[in-house]
């Protein structure tokens, strides 16, 4: 059932999206195969003294979970497994939102509009230290990771270090792992902030460019004057790498009909800058948000799932043949923090949130820490829209599990209900196949 | 586990893992997560 197939008129390239075990397989062998299952008894190929070729290969196709006997119910087992893995993951997640002003005044922001200059103080930050010690001592975890997220987290950087040696010492204190990471603009991003995240086992840094100069700077320029971000962006990137305060820097590029076609000549800039090895490359869609003053922008500028499925993977051949890796696979939302027990988005005065996307809008809400230690928000935990996309016998649910629940709440209205992109996941998933394989 | 062949009509290009379901920090792509 969670098989995707892709090919040409001779071979066929097999994934199954839920052990991620792909293969090669001729037209001809398959065909061969296809006759003789029907005919197979499962428990005599396994004692067969002397197997055929194709035997053998139905024997590794059924250790691989690409062909599955009849009697085991593989979307019980999904389920249960999804299920498993949420209640075992011991990973302590928090995104702390240090402040939710931002210096720029990008043309697609989906973030809302309350209370925009507010920052976590000090006497916050030591309330958020206690709250996660505390939490540390409730809950058997073996990893605190905690993600700086805005706004621009960097427009409160007194608060990321009073907040990271405190945070470390919990961790540490329980003999738990610990690692940070940070969601920035990159503006901000210089030598002496790179120095110091990197002595907390910086572990992600994630900035955003948007094409060349003249195209980021037309989309992610400052509030203040208007001026671009570029130049500045891309000098502290090169510094961040040549100082190896972290190995690779996660590069966001979102894209639209604005900046698309432009987007290789930013591939050029970065192979020029020899960094080609050193960027994760990470394709976003503008997509629509909550309605708001940006409403106009996205029904203009967004260009639908058939046709962000063929500009992700024109993006993906052009970077592949500039040498740059692509990825394997393309999620769609099946671990995110909205879904895992033991997460949080923090705010300001201590408010949570389950997911980053819901920064800005207190309706959303689910707790503050001063008086919550559960961290399941009702909202998020029924997952009975899995069953509904398992019923379909979708083979994407392992790399989409009914999707994103932010894109699902605007779709829909609701969490808790299925959000289906099965055209647009299964052409770029397909198409990574193809480019990764072929 | 049986003995896996390889030749040019099949080849294994991805070992996946017993595990059956991705862990860590898998989000939506570009998401941010």
């Amino acid at each position: 059932m969670f098989n995707l197939f892709a090919g040409d008129a001779d071979y066929l390239i097999i994934r199954n999206t839920f052990t991620t075990t792909t293969v090669r397989i001729s037209k001809n062998l398959k065909e061969e195969i296809d006759k003789l299952l029907p005919s197979i008894n499962y428990k005599y190929l396994y004692n067969l003294k002397d197997p055929t070729t194709q035997e053998k290969i139905i024997r590794t196709l059924l250790d691989k979970n690409i062909l599955i006997d009849s009697s085991i119910d593989e979307k019980q087992k999904y389920k249960e497994l999804f299920l498993k893995h949420r209640q075992e993951d011991k990973v302590f997640a928090i995104y702390v939102t240090t402040t939710t002003n931002c210096q720029l005044d990008c043309s697609y922001c989906f973030e809302g509009t309350e209370k925009k200059n507010k920052n976590i103080t000090k006497t916050e930050a030591d309330e958020i230290v206690f709250w996660v010690s505390k939490y540390l001592q409730q809950n058997i975890c073996n990893k605190l990771r905690v993600i700086f997220y805005g706004g621009e987290p960097l427009l409160n950087m007194k608060i990321i270090r009073y907040l990271l040696p405190k945070l470390k010492k919990v961790a540490d204190d329980k003999k738990i792992f610990f690692e940070t990471g940070i969601l920035t603009n990159g503006e901000l991003l210089n030598y002496e902030m790179g120095k110091f995240l990197n002595k907390y086992n910086l572990d992600k840094v994630q900035i955003t460019l948007d094409g060349p100069k003249k195209c980021h700077d037309a989309r992610r320029y400052r509030k203040k004057d208007k001026s671009g971000t570029f130049e500045k962006i891309l000098t502290n990137i090169l510094c961040i790498l040549e100082n190896n305060f972290v190995e690779k820097i996660n590069l966001r590029i979102n894209f639209d009909k604005q900046n698309i076609d432009f987007i290789p000549e930013l591939f050029d800039l970065l192979l020029s800058n020899g960094i080609e090895k050193r960027i994760s490359l990470s394709f976003g869609m503008i997509t629509p948000t909550i309605p708001s003053n940006t409403k106009n922008y996205f029904e203009e500028n967004t260009l639908g799932q058939i046709l962000n499925a063929e500009k992700y993977l024109w993006l993906c051949s052009e970077a592949k043949k500039k040498g740059f890796s692509i990825p394997k696979e393309f999620m769609a939302g099946p671990w995110c923090t909205a879904r895992k027990i033991h997460s949080a988005v923090i705010l300001p005065k201590g408010d949570m949130l389950k997911c980053i996307s819901l920064v800005g809008r207190s309706e959303f809400f689910f707790g503050n820490i001063k008086d919550c230690n559960n961290l399941e928000d009702k909202k998020f935990t029924n997952f009975e829209y899995i069953n509904t996309c398992l019923e379909k016998n979708c083979p994407l649910v392992p790399i989409c599990g009914g999707g994103c629940r932010f894109e699902a709440y605007l779709s829909t209205g609701s969490f808790s209900k299925p959000h289906c992109q099965k055209r647009m996941l299964s052409d770029i998933n397909k198409g990574l196949l193809i480019l990764n394989y072929k | 586990m049986s003995e896996i062949p390889t030749n040019e009509d099949f080849q294994i290009l991805e070992e996946g893992t017993d595990c059956g379901t991705r862990t860590g920090n898998v989000g939506k792509d570009g998401c941010g997560y």
